[in-house]
């Protein structure tokens, strides 16, 4: 009999303790869903696992192989091959993350569910969603995903950037090759000055009568007096720049006809025609309705959750962080300060201070390259730059200094491809 | 100035009714007045305060620019042809006409 009772009495005292909630909550461990498998997603999936090796992590990505929008002009250059530039997952899968390649189609903030193309459902007790940039097509008059075919934008990475490659190895010498700007904010400011860069390093060495008309919407852009001074070194009479005040900003295209329309009326006939059309949050972003009438996503500077739907994270391009560019070094900052405020969050604990930097290098020729750098943090909601932390590289100075910034910049893509998806030069 | 203003018109000869675009464009500095020079003294303000859009003697719309409104200001704006006339914009500052551009509209 005493046996028996002190049996009961020890099954009572289990049962009770399975019941409590926070007990069975602190052994199942916490799910958390990454959309997109770029610079921020990539990031926050390993940086979540890497904080603590409990968690269960997705990482959701619908392609197996990522081409990285950064080093893509240097492609259109000639100096790097589309296989430099691509990186795969399974690094991050050593690294415990649950890499399931889908597109994410629909997500349920009340239900905490994310629903992928293959029909499936994923539950999630934290979402982060780093969905990059989308084409607001027909924002540009003519310029569908049609127009995309015969006029590349190639600001996307992979197919469109072999196709603007493709069309600029096919053109002949003394050809005109156009670029349309858009108005910001568009990602990675000094890209398009860079991509002209590289394409004037190809054309000097293989089509030196060639042309490059840049048509600006931008009345001033992204490190230009030093933009500018390049060209005039290394390519000088090839590159034209058009401002938004002497007609640049182009308000039509004519894919087919391979001409772009301004503001004025003038029509411009391209031989190659570029166009980086107006932009927006990657589509789930919407979906999951976190972006507001901008077409971009608010967020909480002090950790990149949703200011509009709690529970949910936002990183990268997608978000509106200014005065953080929208970069891919940012992103990948972003996805750590996310990380680290999700696993404190889970835990119980107030997120650690949200502290951010960035530096986008730009190569003009090779071994000439320059950069912008900042560091940033939150103030209450917001991301404030720290006065006096970063800055422009300087103009008055020498070619080892042009020529030390483009190895800097080497090292960084091989150091923050190493860091993110693991990839090893 | 620089240069005269630019304009362009969707179509100069409208049918009666058809809604007509104008885009025009200043080059015009429109320092605000709250910046300050390399030696911390403030830059005076030099901004355009106004701008009309008429057709003969008739005001088809006006527009004040402000500190907030950027260097070489852009508009864009739309009217309905009902009668043939000289469509004349004018831009001012403080102290009087800074620029004027004039285009014929024939209604046909």
């Amino acid at each position: 009999m005493i046996a028996r009772r002190s049996v009961l009495k020890g099954i009572g005292v289990g049962m009770g303790a399975l019941a409590l909630p926070s007990l069975a909550r602190g052994q199942a461990a916490a799910h958390v869903v990454v959309v997109g498998g770029g610079f921020g997603g990539a990031t926050a999936a390993r940086y979540l696992r890497r904080g603590n090796p409990d968690l269960r992590v997705t990482l959701v990505e619908a392609d197996e192989r990522f081409v990285t929008c950064p080093f893509s002009n240097l492609y259109l250059g000639g100096l790097r091959d589309l296989d430099s530039i691509t990186h795969g997952y399974d690094d991050l899968r050593a690294a415990g993350v649950e890499v399931v390649h889908a597109r994410a189609e629909g997500v349920d903030a009340a239900a905490r569910t994310v629903t992928l193309s293959d029909g499936s459902q994923l539950a999630w007790d934290r979402l982060v969603l780093s969905p990059g940039i989308d084409i607001r097509w027909g924002a540009l008059a003519g310029y569908d995903e049609a127009a995309a075919a015969l006029a590349p934008h190639a600001w996307k990475a992979g197919p469109q950037t072999q196709l603007l490659h493709d069309q600029l190895r096919a053109m002949e010498d003394g050809g005109t090759f156009v670029m349309v700007l858009p108005e910001g904010p568009f990602r990675c400011p000094p890209g398009p000055y860079e991509r002209a860069s590289m394409v004037a390093h190809y054309f000097t060495t293989e089509k030196p009568r060639s042309k490059i008309l840049i048509l600006d919407s931008q009345e001033r852009f992204s490190k230009q007096p030093l933009f500018q001074q390049g060209w005039e070194a290394l390519y000088p009479g090839m590159i034209e720049w058009v401002s938004q005040s002497d007609d640049g900003l182009v308000v039509e295209v004519d894919a087919a006809a391979r001409e772009a329309v301004t503001g004025f009326g003038e029509r411009h006939k391209a031989d190659v025609l570029n166009v980086i059309p107006p932009q927006k949050a990657g589509a789930i972003a919407e979906a999951a309705g976190v972006t507001d009438e901008t077409g971009w996503v608010p967020v909480r500077g002090d950790r990149f959750e949703s200011a509009l739907v709690p529970g949910i994270y936002v990183l990268g391009d997608a978000t509106i962080a200014n005065p953080m560019p929208k970069s891919g070094f940012s992103a990948n900052t972003q996805g750590k300060v996310a990380a680290a405020a999700i696993i404190a969050e889970l835990a119980g604990r107030e997120p650690p201070t949200a502290s951010f930097a960035n530096t986008c290098y730009s190569l003009i020729g090779p071994g000439y390259g320059i950069s912008v750098a900042g560091v940033y943090a939150a103030d209450g909601g917001t991301v404030i730059e720290i006065e006096g932390s970063g800055g422009v590289s300087p103009l008055e100075v020498g070619p080892e200094f042009r020529r030390a910034e483009a190895e800097y910049g080497a090292g960084w893509y091989a150091s923050i491809c190493a860091d993110i998806w693991g990839t090893r030069a | 100035m620089a240069r005269p203003p630019r304009i362009w018109i969707s179509n100069d000869t409208p049918a009666l009714g058809e809604i007509v675009r104008v885009r025009a464009q200043i080059v015009h500095v429109m320092e605000s007045g709250f910046r300050m020079d390399a030696n911390g003294d403030p830059i005076p303000p030099n901004l355009l305060t106004g701008f009309t859009a008429t057709l003969d003697d008739r005001l088809l719309m006006e527009w004040l620019p402000e500190t907030a409104i950027s260097q070489n200001p852009y508009i864009e704006f739309t009217f309905a042809a009902r009668a043939s006339g000289t469509l004349r914009m004018v831009w001012t500052d403080e102290s009087g006409v800074v620029a004027e551009a004039g285009q014929e509209i024939a209604v046909g």
